[in-house]
């Protein structure tokens, strides 16, 4: 994570927000020694702010806001803004008539991409303290996964002294909590969606390697099939909540699909928990549909959420046999009702539009994004006559080539994509 | 608009640009313009459909598929296009004839500029006859096919209507417009030259969009000084790349907005299903290339087949839809700067928050050039 931009500019926002929620006294003499993260944090919640403004007219009215909604000072403001201009996030700019305005450049596609820029300006800061570093480290290694305090290196190379405010001050802002005071194992209150109590339990059985190896993995694929899994410890994690799971049954039988805690987003409201249960209900649904289904398996399940979500479709996935049984969960968690259709026999899935719903589609989205296989088909008819009239002439000159053995050079790939890409 | 003659074979882009290794594209610039005896007459209309809200060019080259390539087909010689909300093109085509000669026909000028009109997507045309009278036959004509024919004092009239009251922004003057042609001239490259001319008007689709940045990419080097010429040849290419986000953004409100990343991707390819081609046959190659030993494990990969500035692409993209009233704005935001790069006083506009996010919008625009095409600079509006 050391120097993974995205990963420190979540955790800084997660900070300042944690700060400003829980911590009384924000302007203390001890928090001078979180001064860099703090200013990115607060950096990471104005950009959000003003994301999709364009064009800030009256800076005054933003920075009010900013004091009001997010607890950003004028001074603090002035600091955050001279960081977005550095992570090029906005920019002043003087118009024709004379008036200063900001334009705003925050991604409303790529998040992960202001997180990296704010992440990465204060990975290259050089007035970050230890302290700092040590909570910034802790927390996301506490949000992957809970961790003894001592196997935390950057934690361990402060004084003790040091330590103990960093854990105080973590612990105060809700951010850190121990599960269990003896074995001094700490998680993430704020981010895992899971009971302390069922946690400490859990960790009882499980070596950290083991528990992190399972995390990783079912990071790696969130609504990954544990149906059949025997591994006592994967059976526990199900059993005692720490791995949240769905159960879905249609026509291909029962299937299991779990989901890692953490999903990278803020989930202290029970509102947000309700949204992120709704959102991997429907991709357990849609993982039965890809792997399981047994009349038609769904190939893009993106494809299906993007039909979910399309007001001009009236929020209707098309008819299907095994369309009721399948998102009966959904039905149940009122995501969306099933109608029967006038083709006998089959079902239409209806989303139900409310704003919940919809955001659940998007989390949803997101989620399966990240583990999606691009169907492979034989080339069509005309992909064909592109090889055979010679279209990409440089590629079938260097398969001839290849009979030597001879491995592509970076730029010959590239050349290669180019005739791919041409129109 | 210059009709040609049966007798006489149509130009081939491709032969212009043999031309152009000949002799500079500086000469033969000065050559087109200093022919056209038509250009006074363009440049006070342009001028005028300026003040409309259009989008104005003069002298858009047509052309079509020959068997060696584009050919030249004919010319428009004032063209005007602007956007509504939904960004669908509204445009208008303007022929303008300062001759009086017999050979020049009111009723063949008529007929041909509906072609035009057709070819273009345009709804409404005009056709101005600065010494040549028309007949009550030949209006009626024009009127049935919904072309306003003037004559004479009439188009004078016209012009001053629409630009009655309004400020004055002084672009299309005949010594800008030759400064610009000059500016054009400078770079050496006829193809790019050429693309804006006329093979950009014959693609008009989602191909502009690679093939502009395509261009650009090529010609970075040329193009790394902060000259007024280069400002003027960026700002012109913005334009043209503009027009084609749109018709992207429209694909994309029609597509639905939760697709978005998919619609950017599939459009620039033509649609989903020649993307869907393109990728099978790039993961054959791909396996090909693997199964011959071309491409090992160890060794570099096959790049993507989405062009790098694919999200860079839709981020903008998201931008112009979500505020439509401005974005339908950058064309004339890039249009008024232009000509202030020329000296012209430009648009007096009124600074609300749409003119404003306009400016930025164009702003994103010319950012997102910069970034795809690699080059070192873009003008700051």
């Amino acid at each position: 994570m050391r120097n993974d931009g995205v990963r420190i500019g979540l955790r800084l926002l997660e900070f300042e927000c944690a700060i400003t929620a829980n911590i009384d006294f924000s302007h203390s003499a001890e928090m001078v020694d979180y001064e860099t993260s703090r200013a990115a944090g607060q950096a990471t919640r104005l950009a959000m702010l003003i994301r999709g403004q364009d064009v800030i007219e009256d800076e005054q009215r933003l920075k009010k806001i900013a004091a009001l909604e997010l607890g950003i000072l004028p001074p603090e403001y002035y600091v955050a803004k001279r960081l977005l201009m550095e992570a090029d996030l906005i920019e002043e700019r003087v118009t024709k008539t004379g008036k200063k305005v900001l334009n705003e450049k925050v991604s409303r596609i790529n998040h992960a991409d202001n997180y990296q820029r704010l992440g990465e300006l204060w990975l290259h800061h050089d007035t970050r303290t230890p302290k700092e570093e040590a909570l910034i480290y802790t927390l996301d290694e506490v949000v992957k996964a809970p961790t003894t305090l001592s196997s935390i290196q950057s934690l361990s190379d402060l004084t003790k002294n040091d330590r103990g405010a960093v854990i105080e001050l973590g612990s105060n802002a809700g951010l850190i909590d121990s599960v269990d005071e003896e074995q001094n194992i700490y998680y993430s209150p704020l981010l895992w969606d899971v009971s302390p109590g069922k946690l400490a339990a859990f960790l009882k059985i499980a070596t950290k390697t083991k528990f992190n190896d399972l995390i990783t993995e079912i990071m790696e694929r969130p609504g990954t099939d544990l149906t059949n899994a025997e591994d006592p410890l994967i059976i526990q994690a199900i059993r005692a909540g720490i791995l949240p799971s769905y159960n879905v049954v249609s026509t291909g039988g029962q299937r299991v699909y779990s989901f890692a805690p953490y999903t990278g987003y803020l989930v202290s409201l029970d509102a947000e928990k309700t949204i992120l249960d709704k959102a991997r209900a429907l991709v357990a649904c849609l993982r039965y549909g890809s792997e399981a289904a047994t009349v038609t398996r769904i190939r893009y399940p993106s494809l299906i959420l993007n039909a979910l979500t399309d007001i001009s479709r009236n929020y209707r996935l098309k008819p299907h046999s095994e369309l009721k049984l399948q998102y009966g969960m959904l039905v149940s968690k009122q995501i969306g009702r099933v109608i029967r259709s006038s083709i006998g026999g089959r079902y239409i899935f209806e989303l139900i539009p409310t704003e919940d719903n919809l955001r659940a589609c998007a989390i949803a989205k997101e989620l399966v994004g990240l583990g999606e296989l691009m169907g492979e088909k034989d080339p069509s008819a005309s992909a064909v006559l592109h090889l055979v009239n010679g279209r990409i002439d440089h590629p079938l000159r260097e398969v001839k080539v290849a009979r030597r053995k001879r491995t592509a050079r970076t730029d010959e790939l590239a050349d290669l994509v180019e005739s791919l890409q041409s129109v | 608009m210059n009709l040609p003659t049966s007798s006489r074979a149509s130009n081939l882009s491709r032969e212009l640009k043999v031309t152009a290794s000949k002799s500079s594209p500086q000469a033969r610039i000065e050559r087109m313009s200093r022919k056209d005896q038509d250009l006074p007459l363009k440049l006070r209309v342009a001028s005028s459909l300026v003040t409309s809200g259009y989008y104005v060019r003069i002298n858009v080259g047509l052309s079509a598929t020959s068997s060696r390539g584009l050919a030249d087909v004919t010319d428009i010689d004032v063209i005007g296009i602007r956007h509504d909300v939904t960004f669908k093109q509204d445009a208008i085509a303007v022929t303008c004839k300062s001759g009086e000669s017999k050979a020049l026909s009111p009723a063949r000028e008529i007929f041909y500029l509906r072609g035009v009109l057709d070819y273009v997507n345009a709804l409404n045309g005009v056709a101005v006859f600065s010494r040549k009278p028309i007949p009550a036959h030949i209006r009626d004509l024009g009127r049935r096919l919904n072309i306003l024919a003037l004559s004479g004092i009439e188009i004078d009239d016209w012009c001053n209507s629409l630009t009655k009251d309004m400020p004055e922004h002084g672009f299309f003057k005949e010594s800008d417009y030759d400064e610009y042609l000059k500016g054009w001239a400078r770079i050496s490259d006829g193809n790019l030259v050429d693309y804006f001319r006329a093979d950009y008007w014959f693609y008009y689709d989602f191909r502009n969009l690679q093939n502009i940045i395509g261009l650009l990419k090529r010609n970075a080097p040329r193009l790394t000084v902060q000259h007024k010429w280069v400002s003027l040849i960026l700002l012109d290419a913005a334009v043209h790349l503009c027009l084609t986000v749109f018709d992207l953004c429209r694909q994309v409100r029609l597509l639905g907005l939760s697709s978005i990343a998919d619609t950017t991707t599939a459009y620039l390819f033509g649609g989903a299903p020649s993307f869907k081609a393109r990728k099978d046959l790039y993961t054959k190659v791909q396996h090909l290339l693997a199964s011959t030993g071309v491409l090992s494990p160890s060794g570099p990969s096959l790049p993507p087949l989405e062009p790098i500035y694919t999200e860079a692409l839709s981020e903008l993209a998201i931008r112009l839809i979500e505020r439509p009233h401005a974005a339908i704005l950058i064309p004339l935001v890039l249009q008024d700067n232009f000509w202030r790069v020329l000296g012209a006083k430009g648009v007096c506009w009124t600074e609300t928050k749409n003119s404003l996010a306009a400016e930025k919008l164009a702003q994103d625009l010319l950012e997102f050039i910069k970034k795809a095409s690699g080059l070192q600079w873009v003008p700051k509006l």
